[in-house]
């Protein structure tokens, strides 16, 4: 039996193509792209789109949907309720999805009295620019006033919960790459700038701050690879609790890191880093906007919770199991 | 070094190896789970943190070799079980998580066989090595002394040549194990240089000859685990000297990836968090609770992953020095905070004098144990000095 995880195809180049986009503060959600939208379209048995592709998932009670042609004499529909079409209209809102005002494609996730589904946001939706996050990239609220959606694809329940660790994995592994940046800026900084007639470099204070700013973004990037290898290995099969555990472990930790990373970085950089002459701002700023986007408290609850529901006799196989399910 | 040259040597730092567990390591692991089942029946696996300094068991030791899982990375020839290091970490990891008694053969396992069979003569080897892996001969390692601690290089330990070997005096200090151990590896002084990483030798010393005095030094908890070993004329002969005479320091500094990135580098209190769960598994838990253990399972599931692909890295060959220093300095960080962190949320206080195992008892134990944490095998200071190496101006 093959115990190691292996990565292939085209989901692996898809992970390191997510963690360059944090390390060149990319402005495209190919994240959502590639790791999300992808298997999920996969799975539906849908073709992939074009271009980028911003994925919205609706909050419980955020939109009313119902079915467009009730059909009062039919039976059971397709989609398992009364009617003989599945045409949805649906009404409310969905606020701050990243990039949706500038992406190709817009994907939305939503429960119908059938079950889940997914459709593309046609331009009845409206797509309201209105905020940006920390770093003062764009979140967008779609609109939906009775719109009809002609051909919304059923998923399998429990997507939901899929696609947002998705998408949370998403933002571990830009932080990922945004860190490594941020520390190759801190390291070239330390090395140029002199003070006292040396390079700060030299100073051992400066040594220990360095020194912990290198192992807090390996510490990131360890734990987002090792769920990346989950990712795309499930590819479009819904992850098992292994995958689960691995994804959940790095998304904390990548938002547990994030400040301490950009405090450093900040630190070291000194009075210029705390202005626009200096780049380290791109990327520090999204480590805070995507640790936002993490929603993080969430997830570490549901990881200790799991823990201790794992209890004294399972808690060491939750953890060895991360890198042992065979995949 | 140009701005180019260091953003690669900050990606080589931080990018670790991936994680590769060799077919047959699911089964170990199941095999070394029942084994330790077996015992934990038996009452000789107690889940006690810090097990691999404080759990001596010459019994258990023994046990565990007859089943093949101590020499692991020595070769059948010399009584291993040529296993390899990735095997070899299913197997400790799966001990220490479960808290069982491994100090006894800890050392000479992890480190003593290691360094006989690569620079060891071929009679040293035969010597000691199937001892070793048989659970039989245990090892100390004697390198600080009182004004040698980060300093290793300036140890004051003499080794004088004698007509049929060498002669010892000196005092080395904390050094585990050497009342109940068999031998130690002694580093001393065996001629004087400009250079002070010059004509440092090894040594392997008898801890029954005479000459060696063991006198203890208590730890915070009372235990009696390290001594001060007086060393006065201690004779030892040719055939006893470790490696290349003057060539002590490059020797001991050459393996200290396999001493830095082990499992014992952030498993040493896994027993305390296991006991927080056994309490909170039975009640309904606040959100603080559930939160603070999920971003310990969190970080340990992350510090696993580095601590594997170092040691597939190691099993391929290569000598990630630098990223073990990593993996210790956070590891062993891990392992104080954990104890900080599940004392804020344990609904039990730490007490020493509470029954022997209970969760009282246990956070009170590994409390006590903090320090060393981040003390033993190089401190984290001095690890972060190894780190910044890399990539700062010397
Ligand atoms: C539990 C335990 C078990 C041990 N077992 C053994 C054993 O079996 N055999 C053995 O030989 N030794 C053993 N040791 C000793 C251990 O290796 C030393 O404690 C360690 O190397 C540190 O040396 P020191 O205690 O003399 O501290 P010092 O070197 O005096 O350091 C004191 C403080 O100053 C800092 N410091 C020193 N130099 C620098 C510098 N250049 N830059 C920045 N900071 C610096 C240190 O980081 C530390 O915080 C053990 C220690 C412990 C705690």
């Amino acid at each position: 039996m093959n115990t190691t995880i292996s990565t292939s195809g085209a989901l692996a180049g898809g992970i390191d193509d997510v963690r360059h986009d944090g390390y060149w503060a990319a402005e495209t959600p190919i994240g959502a792209t590639l790791l999300v939208a992808g298997p999920l379209l996969r799975a539906a048995g849908r073709p992939v789109p074009d271009g980028t592709v911003a994925v919205a998932v609706a909050e419980a009670g955020s939109l009313v949907v119902r079915y467009r042609d009730v059909d009062r004499e039919s039976v059971v529909g397709p989609a398992g309720a009364a009617g003989t079409d599945t045409a949805l209209v649906v009404s409310g809102s969905i606020a701050r999805v990243p990039w949706a005002s500038t992406a190709g494609t817009v994907l939305v996730l939503t429960d119908t009295p059938g079950g889940p589904v997914v459709f593309e946001a046609t331009s009845d939706v409206t797509i309201i620019d209105a905020e940006s996050d920390l770093a003062g990239n764009p979140l967008a609220t779609l609109v939906f006033d009775g719109v009809s959606v002609a051909d919304p694809v059923p998923v399998r329940r429990g997507t939901a919960e899929d696609v947002r660790l998705q998408m949370a994995a998403v933002h571990a592994l830009l932080i990922s790459g945004a860190a490594e940046r941020c520390a190759e800026m801190t390291v070239t900084h330390t090395a140029t700038r002199r003070q006292f007639g040396r390079t700060l470099d030299h100073f051992q204070a400066v040594k220990q701050n360095l020194a912990l700013l290198l192992e807090e973004v390996a510490l990131v990037r360890a734990g987002s690879s090792l769920a990346g290898r989950h990712l795309v290995a499930a590819d479009e099969s819904p992850l098992g609790a292994a995958a689960r555990s691995a994804v959940t472990a790095a998304v904390v930790q990548a938002s547990a890191s994030a400040g301490e990373i950009a405090r450093l970085s900040h630190q070291l950089h000194g009075a210029i880093g705390f202005t626009e002459l200096s780049e380290l701002h791109r990327f520090t700023t999204r480590l805070w906007a995507w640790r936002e986007a993490i929603d993080s408290a969430d997830w570490t609850t549901q990881l200790g919770s799991t823990a201790i529901a794992a209890g004294a006799e399972g808690l060491w196989t939750m953890i060895t199991a991360t890198t042992e399910e065979t995949l | 070094m140009t701005a180019d040259a260091r953003d690669c040597a900050v990606g080589q730092l931080v990018r670790f190896p991936d994680p590769q567990l060799p077919d047959g390591a699911e089964e170990l692991r199941s095999e070394v789970r029942d084994f330790i089942a077996e015992e934990r029946a038996n009452g000789t696996v107690m889940g006690r943190p810090d097990s691999w300094l404080s759990g001596w068991d010459r019994g258990f030791s023994e046990r565990l070799a007859a089943r093949g899982w101590v020499g692991m990375a020595l070769p059948t020839e010399f009584g291993g079980s040529g296993a390899g290091p990735i095997a070899r970490y299913v197997v400790i990891e799966e001990l220490l998580a479960a808290g069982a008694p491994v100090s006894a053969h800890w050392v000479s396992d992890r480190q003593a066989g290691v360094s006989i069979l690569s620079h060891g003569t071929e009679e040293q080897k035969r010597a000691f090595l199937p001892a070793i892996a048989a659970g039989r001969c245990f090892f100390s390692i004697g390198m600080s002394e009182r004004e040698s601690g980060s300093d290793l290089a300036s140890v004051q330990t003499r080794a004088e040549r004698t007509d049929s070997g060498w002669r010892l005096n000196g005092t080395k200090m904390w050094t585990g194990g050497a009342h109940v151990n068999d031998f130690a590896i002694v580093l001393a002084r065996s001629s004087d240089h400009d250079d002070r990483h010059e004509g440092l030798t090894q040594f392997i010393v008898d801890l029954r000859a005479p000459g060696v005095r063991v006198e203890p030094i208590r730890l915070l908890t009372g235990e009696h685990r390290f001594n001060a070993v007086h060393l006065t004329d201690v004779l030892v002969p040719d055939n006893r000297v470790l490696g290349i005479e003057g060539d002590g320091w490059r020797q001991v500094t050459g393996e200290l990836a396999f001493e830095r990135s082990g499992p014992e580098r952030f498993l040493s209190t896994l027993p305390v968090l296991t006991s927080l769960v056994r309490l909170l598994a039975s009640v309904s838990t606040s959100q603080h609770q559930q939160s603070v253990v999920g971003r310990l399972v969190a970080r340990l599931i992350s510090l696993r992953a580095m601590s594997l692909g170092v040691a597939s890295a190691l099993q391929a060959g290569a000598s990630p020095d630098v990223q073990a220093a990593i993996v210790k300095d956070l590891g062993t960080r891990f392992e104080g905070d954990l104890i900080e962190q599940v004392r804020v949320v344990s609904p039990i206080a730490p007490n020493r004098s509470a029954t022997i195992g209970g969760h009282a008892e246990l956070l009170a134990f590994a409390l006590l144990h903090t320090p060393g944490y981040t003390l033993r095998g190089g401190t984290n200071e001095i690890l972060r000095g190894v780190i910044t190496k890399e990539v700062t101006a010397r």
